[in-house]
């Protein structure tokens, strides 16, 4: 059924677009610029410095920074071949050269006079507030420590480089997911 | 006893070898009337009436900059002789506080907007002879973001645990914040620090510097440096106000101390003063590895300083020449001690600043500042508001100054005509109003001290004659006697001889034989 659908769909855009994917330009007749089939890099990976190995200190920090919670050993691994990707950035010879900001280094920075605005009315104020109380907004506690015990396999984490397959395999052992047994 | 005392000295060799090494961070909120860098109104309201779109981190609001505050930050620069860097940038460091609402503050890290500075002040104290220059270097000043304030609510029930109030009419108000180098020695070095460069922002209209109001706050850094190795610092946080400042460095030295002379060590961590100025242990304990996660604020490009901005920034401090304090101690001569003590008065500094006007150049500070406390001493045993506010005690003052030095009055007499005037010249009363001048008055009653020595003998003896008793007993060396006779002829003769003199002839009279 599936494979069927597809087909019709490919059959379709041909018929529709002599041919062409059904991407569009701004201007008609300007050049495609995005290639069709994905781009293999030719990157070498071997010659980027090795991985730092994960911990759960590690991981407990990054949750920290990032206010976000991993989900299971293959988020991290996730992030560990995002970090591999970024690495490779590692190999670009930027020697002597300083780094820029933005592409635009020469614009001068916006100022203003010292000359007062009305503030928002407090209904606009407090539009997008779940809760108010009086004229304050009202949040949780704020910097809870959180809590870093062993949630995840380090070993499944760290070795899924080594095993080499897409996707890291799941743990097999029993984890304990937020203190309580899953 | 001697145990004690024993204890004591070993303790103090110890505590020798260890050396308090103190660093600052100051944050000066600046008086402009909108926010660092958006148009929002910075004046009190009540709770989330100052609040702009960018100011609670809205998604697609922008910074600009606020001319005013790189203004201030120059003047602040000059005020601190640093060296005012050729463009600056600002950075985003993170922190995840929900008063601060884009979960990072825009703050200048890498490149300050002037740094390398260096500022000079009198340390003074009470347990201090004389007071001493001291010079400290400062590393950088820097523009940054105010956040908002939060209001902890503890849990009410079971069911409703603890909750914060937050209120964003601080946030992303202007501040600049100093940071000097570790080279303060004493907690009374840093108050002196802080006192004097209040009073500076202050006269440079930079910051309204009202610390209870939380305009200046006070970070330091604290650690003992034994035999020259340098030790563990705390980090004491958010002191707004003289007195803590000094009572909360004054026992973290303490309380390092005790820890290291007991083979302890001390924790790297952020502690915060309480109300006596005690320290404690703030929040998290992995401060060590707190990461900011610093970058450069894409949405604001650098800041170049142009020529004409520093060349207004210094016209400007020079216009508006020399604080009160730098007034009364480098041009009218007074010590450091009080010319900050007078400039912290705005009540004080006001007579201090009327009785200047007054003053015939050969009044030297000191004779003011012996006068003014006579004063006070005065007022506050008739229960009298010190100091006097009116123009015209100022004049009676400074008159009668002038002449218990021209020795026309005595001492005695100028105490009670400065209590007769201080208890009656204040206020709209009938007698304030109807008050003469105090030459005329002293005139008018006869209070002028008697100048000639036959006058005055011929006063003493006359009064000894019909005090024989007395005068029997202070020549048997009575001293009881002879100072009852003393006040006896100066209250009869209204104080107006002086008291040197007269005792003099006193004496000289008991020492004949008889009279």
């Amino acid at each position: 059924m599936n494979r069927l659908s597809r087909i019709l769909w490919a059959s379709t855009r041909r018929a529709n677009h002599n041919g062409r994917s059904q991407r569009r330009t701004a201007l008609e007749g300007d050049k495609f610029l995005v290639p069709d089939e994905p781009y293999n890099s030719k990157i070498d990976d071997s010659l980027l410095s090795k991985m730092p190995s994960i911990d759960s200190k590690l991981i407990a920090n990054l949750e920290r920074l990032s206010l976000v919670r991993f989900d299971s050993e293959q988020a991290v691994a996730n992030l560990r071949n995002a970090i591999k990707v970024a690495k490779r950035l590692e190999l670009v010879d930027t020697e002597g050269l300083e780094p820029m900001y933005t592409v635009w280094e020469d614009q001068e920075c916006p100022t203003f006079d010292d000359i007062e605005e009305e503030p928002l009315p407090i209904e606009e104020v407090f539009r997008n507030a779940p809760v108010r109380f009086d004229d304050f907004f009202v949040t949780p506690p704020g910097n809870v420590p959180l809590e870093s015990n062993e949630r995840f396999d380090l070993n499944v984490i760290n070795e899924w480089d080594t095993i080499g397959k897409p996707v890291a395999p799941q743990a097999k052992s029993t984890r304990l997911v937020e203190g309580k047994e899953k | 006893m001697w145990r004690r005392g024993f204890a004591t000295v070993s303790q103090h060799q110890q505590k020798a070898r260890y050396k308090p090494v103190i660093g600052l961070e100051v944050h000066v909120q600046l008086n402009t009337k909108t926010k660092l860098f958006s148009r929002c109104p910075t004046t009190d309201s009540s709770p989330n009436r100052r609040v702009l779109p960018f100011d609670m981190a809205t998604p697609g609001t922008l910074p600009s900059l606020n001319s005013q505050c790189i203004h201030r930050a120059l003047k602040m620069a000059r005020l601190l002789n640093c060296h005012v860097s050729e463009w600056s940038r600002f950075d985003r460091k993170h922190y995840f506080y929900a008063d601060m609402p884009a979960g990072y503050q825009i703050t200048q890290n890498h490149h300050p907007i002037a740094k390398n500075g260096n500022f000079g002040f009198w340390v003074f104290d009470e347990h201090l002879d004389v007071p001493y220059w001291k010079e400290v270097q400062i590393l950088q000043l820097q523009l940054e973001q105010d956040s908002g304030k939060t209001i902890h609510l503890p849990s009410t029930s079971s069911e409703e645990g603890p909750k914060s109030l937050i209120d964003y009419n601080r946030a992303g108000c202007a501040l600049i914040e100093i940071v000097t180098s570790p080279c303060f020695e004493t907690a009374i070095e840093a108050i002196r620090f802080v006192q004097t460069l209040r009073l500076l922002i202050i006269h440079h209209n930079l910051s309204n510097g009202e610390l209870h109001k939380g305009h200046l706050r006070v970070d330091a850094n604290v650690s003992l440096e034994k035999d020259t190795v340098p030790g563990t610092r705390t980090e004491i946080k958010n002191m707004n106000s003289i007195r803590t400042i000094h009572t909360a460095i004054n026992f973290e030295i303490a309380r390092q101390f005790e820890i290291l002379n007991s083979n302890g060590t001390v924790q790297k961590e952020t502690r915060a003063a309480d109300q006596d100025g005690r320290t404690v242990s703030m929040r998290e304990k992995d401060d060590v590895d707190t990461d900011y996660r610093f970058i450069v604020e894409p949405n604001l490009p650098k800041l170049r300083i142009k020529e004409e901005w520093l060349k207004k920034a210094e016209e400007e401090m020079k216009s508006a020449g020399k604080a009160d304090f730098e007034y009364l101690r480098d041009v009218i001569g007074f010590d450091p001690r009080s010319s900050i003590h007078i400039a912290e008065d705005p009540d004080l500094l006001a007579f201090v600043k009327r009785c200047i006007r007054l003053r015939d150049s050969s009044v030297s500070a000191e004779e003011i500042l012996y006068w003014m406390k006579q004063l006070k001493t005065t007022m506050q045993r008739s229960k009298c508001n010190y100091p006097p506010q009116s123009e015209f005690f100022a004049l009676q003052f400074m008159t009668l100054l002038n002449l218990v030095r021209q020795r026309r009055l005595t001492h005695l007499r100028v105490l009670d005509l400065l209590r007769y005037y201080s208890t009656s010249s204040e206020g709209e009363s009938e007698e304030a109003m109807t008050l003469e001048d105090v030459t005329e008055f002293v005139t008018k009653h006869k209070l002028w001290r008697i100048e000639d020595p036959r006058e005055i003998e011929r006063l003493v003896e006359d009064l000894m004659r019909k005090n024989e008793k007395l005068v029997e007993k202070a020549r048997n060396g009575n001293s009881k006697s002879f100072n009852r006779l003393r006040n006896l002829i100066n209250e009869a003769t209204e104080k107006r001889i002086d008291m040197e003199e007269l005792c003099e002839v006193m004496k000289r009279f008991l020492d004949q034989k008889s009279i």
